[in-house]
């Protein structure tokens, strides 16, 4: 049963199972906090667990046909546990989200076949394909298709913000944010690293999905109004770098796209936990409605903003650890010649800038600022979430700390590089504690000059905007949500959002659009009248005696 | 030459099922059908001068007509007062159901 034919257990599937127990585990515990008083738990608690082990299933299933197998179960427990979302729209991305992955695993079976025919055996580690002939090509990118779903690189991302969105909060934070992440990553790896030997033309392609990815789904996450699908948004803006990681084709890119994978499955469930814990306090995730919320739920504050310093790679968090990888990565490619590296690193660091920018909106919207109307209306229960909603945050954070400052001891030399296989070679300098030092100096620094401002005669006034108090006109609150409204108004930049919110790049919606076109002209000949269906048959019939008996 | 009016007995049928709307007229148009059929195999069995095929010690078999489509015909007559009956009460509900015999107003297979 567990022979190396169908199962293996190396270095990389060792450490992306770990991972996926170990987030399996705090879900578990925050859904104990978030999902009481729902209906069907049984069910819910059941899918949780059966995910866990589909997805052991398929890390460490060494055999083709058994890890679509397991893909497959994956695809379905997620439109199940979709379902469990309250809002109207609920079903409707359900159904979304498995046409997507459905579809992108049908892509997955062709890719299979390709396989078949090219290498005469479906077991991981024997094959070893060069992407020189046509076939060959499309075998990966049926493949990668399948990579790209789970993980929502861009051309198929469409199913995370709308999930993100709908799906109740442990179930944005298990699947689209931490395990689908892992589990795409880790087949994307596989197939560039030991399935398939990658050309110079193939990695360039990869280089620029991801450089797209990273640019545009940030800036469609800067103009949300919704605090999860912002985040979804950002789900899709870090796959970008993980894809540019692998694409660069050098070990210091791919282990910086493999520990970018996990950092981004530990701060983006703890974003999207912190995001419940508010969702399930205020009753609502619209960014409009909160605010100033953190002194009444601190904890939950002080998680989201560890895990939006970590995502937005300001050091010394992990974040910035493996996006500096990615960097030196692509860097690294010049050597090979051509300038188009110059393109990715500034699609890189400029997307990098675009996700601390709006998650300075989202922390002020959502944390800072004024309580907003309704907020202040209904203050009665506003208090910290439940204990087990908020040890599954804290865990995270303190895990971006952790696996910022000692990146090079803990998880590169226990996880990453094991994984490789090959010596890493570091271009910059990066000296962790020097930088920690550093930082803590700064923010000395500046608790001094607050203080040495303080002491000399100032006056504390309650907040006004125009000479009147707030406290009064609610109406003249600030909120966070309008503070990128101008880039919307850009010449370019105004008409793509405009296309964007008409859903014109959603791949999904496009084939929909084509489908239902198709569907109109068979929807004309069934008028639901018998005699006109009889009448269909007896010509059927009069044509095949006509071909049988001629 | 006498087979042609089966034919045009089974067309007559195949037009009233197709074209009328009431449901009562497709079921008589139905068992016009099922005669046609009958009747071209009981003409198909019929030989000139033959006699009844009727099996004795005493007489020999000769020019006898083929009994085989006889005994058919007439299990066919009994399924077909069967099937006849049970359109009849399928009918029957559809009028209970939807209150009309006119087929093309029960129109719940429209895409």
């Amino acid at each position: 049963m567990f022979s190396e034919q169908f199962f293996r257990f190396d270095n990389l599937a060792n450490f992306v199972g770990i991972f996926v127990v170990i987030f399996s585990l705090l879900i578990i515990l925050y859904s104990l906090g978030f999902m009481r008083k729902s209906k069907g738990l049984i069910g819910y608690y059941l899918y949780i667990i059966l995910t866990l082990l589909a997805s052991l299933g398929a890390v460490f299933s060494n055999n083709l046909i058994l890890f679509m197998v397991f893909w497959g179960i994956l695809g379905l427990l997620l439109y199940l546990l979709i379902g469990f979302g309250q809002k109207e729209r609920t079903p409707a991305t359900a159904k979304k989200t498995f046409i997507i992955i459905g579809a992108a695993d049908a892509l997955m079976i062709l890719g299979l076949a390709l396989l078949w025919q090219l290498s005469g055996t479906l077991q991981m580690d024997k094959i070893s394909i060069a992407l020189n002939e046509k076939l060959a090509v499309w075998a990966y990118l049926c493949l990668a298709v399948g990579a790209f779903a789970k993980a929502g690189a861009m051309p198929v991302h469409t199913w995370i913000p709308d999930t993100a969105e709908d799906a109740p909060a442990p179930v944005s934070a298990y699947l689209p944010a931490s395990l689908d992440k892992l589990l795409g990553i880790y087949f994307l790896t596989r197939l560039s690293l030991e399935m398939f030997v990658m050309n110079r033309a193939m990695n360039t392609f990869l280089m620029a999905l991801g450089s797209f990815t990273i640019v545009a789904a940030v800036m469609m996450a800067l103009i949300q109004h919704d605090l999860k699908r912002l985040l979804g948004y950002h789900a899709v803006s870090q796959v970008g770098y993980m894809v540019l990681g692998i694409g660069t084709a050098n070990p210091v890119g791919i282990a910086g796209g493999l520990f970018h994978m996990l950092n981004n499955a530990i701060y983006k469930s703890c974003l999207f936990m912190s995001g419940g814990a508010v969702e399930k306090k205020t009753g609502s995730s619209d960014l409009d409605q909160l605010g100033g919320l953190a002194k009444v739920m601190p904890v939950s504050f002080g998680a989201f903003l560890l895990a939006s310093l970590a995502i937005s790679g300001v050091p010394p968090f992990n974040g910035f650890v493996s996006k500096w990888m990615v960097y030196q990565g692509v860097i690294e490619t010049a050597k090979s010649g051509g300038n188009l590296w110059i393109i990715w690193l500034v699609a890189a660091l400029f997307g990098s800038a675009l996700t601390l920018a709006s998650f300075m909106k989202l922390v002020h919207a959502v944390f800072l600022g004024q309580p907003s109307q309704q907020s202040t209306e209904n203050r009665v229960q506003r208090t910290e979430a439940a204990p087990s909603m908020l040890i599954p945050q804290v865990v995270l954070a303190g895990l971006c700390v952790v696996f910022g400052v000692f990146a090079y001891r803990l998880p590169l030399a226990k996880f990453i590089l094991p994984s490789i296989g090959q010596g890493v070679a570091f271009a910059g300098i990066w000296n962790p504690n020097l930088a920690a030092a550093l930082i803590l100096v700064g923010i000395i620094i500046g608790i001094l000059i607050y203080l040495l401002g303080t002491i000399t005669a100032s006056r504390e006034t309650e907040i006004f905007v125009g000479g009147e108090l707030v406290r009064e006109h609610p109406q003249m609150r600030l909120s966070g949500t309008g503070f990128y409204d101008t880039i919307q108004q850009l010449g370019l930049l105004k008409a793509a959002y405009a296309l964007a919110k008409r859903k014109v790049f959603d791949l999904y919606d496009v084939c929909s659009k084509i489908t239902f076109g198709f569907v109109r002209i068979l929807r004309y000949l069934h008028n639901g009248v018998l005699p006109t269906y009889l009448s269909w048959c007896l010509l059927g019939m009069g044509i095949l005696f006509y071909i049988l008996l001629r | 030459m006498i087979y042609l009016l089966c034919l045009v007995l089974f067309s007559l049928g195949v037009y009233c099922v197709l074209r009328k709307r009431n449901i009562i007229k497709i079921i008589v148009g139905i068992i016009i059908i099922e005669y046609a059929v009958n009747l071209f195999f009981i003409l198909v069995a019929y030989r000139e001068k033959g006699r009844a095929p009727i099996l004795s010690s005493q007489t020999p078999i000769l020019n006898m007509v083929d009994p085989l489509p006889q005994a058919l015909v007439l299990t066919a007559i009994v399924i077909g007062l069967a099937t006849t009956a049970l359109l009849a009460a399928i009918a029957m509900r559809i009028y209970e159901k939807y209150g009309t015999f006119d087929i093309t107003k029960i129109r719940e297979l429209r895409g």
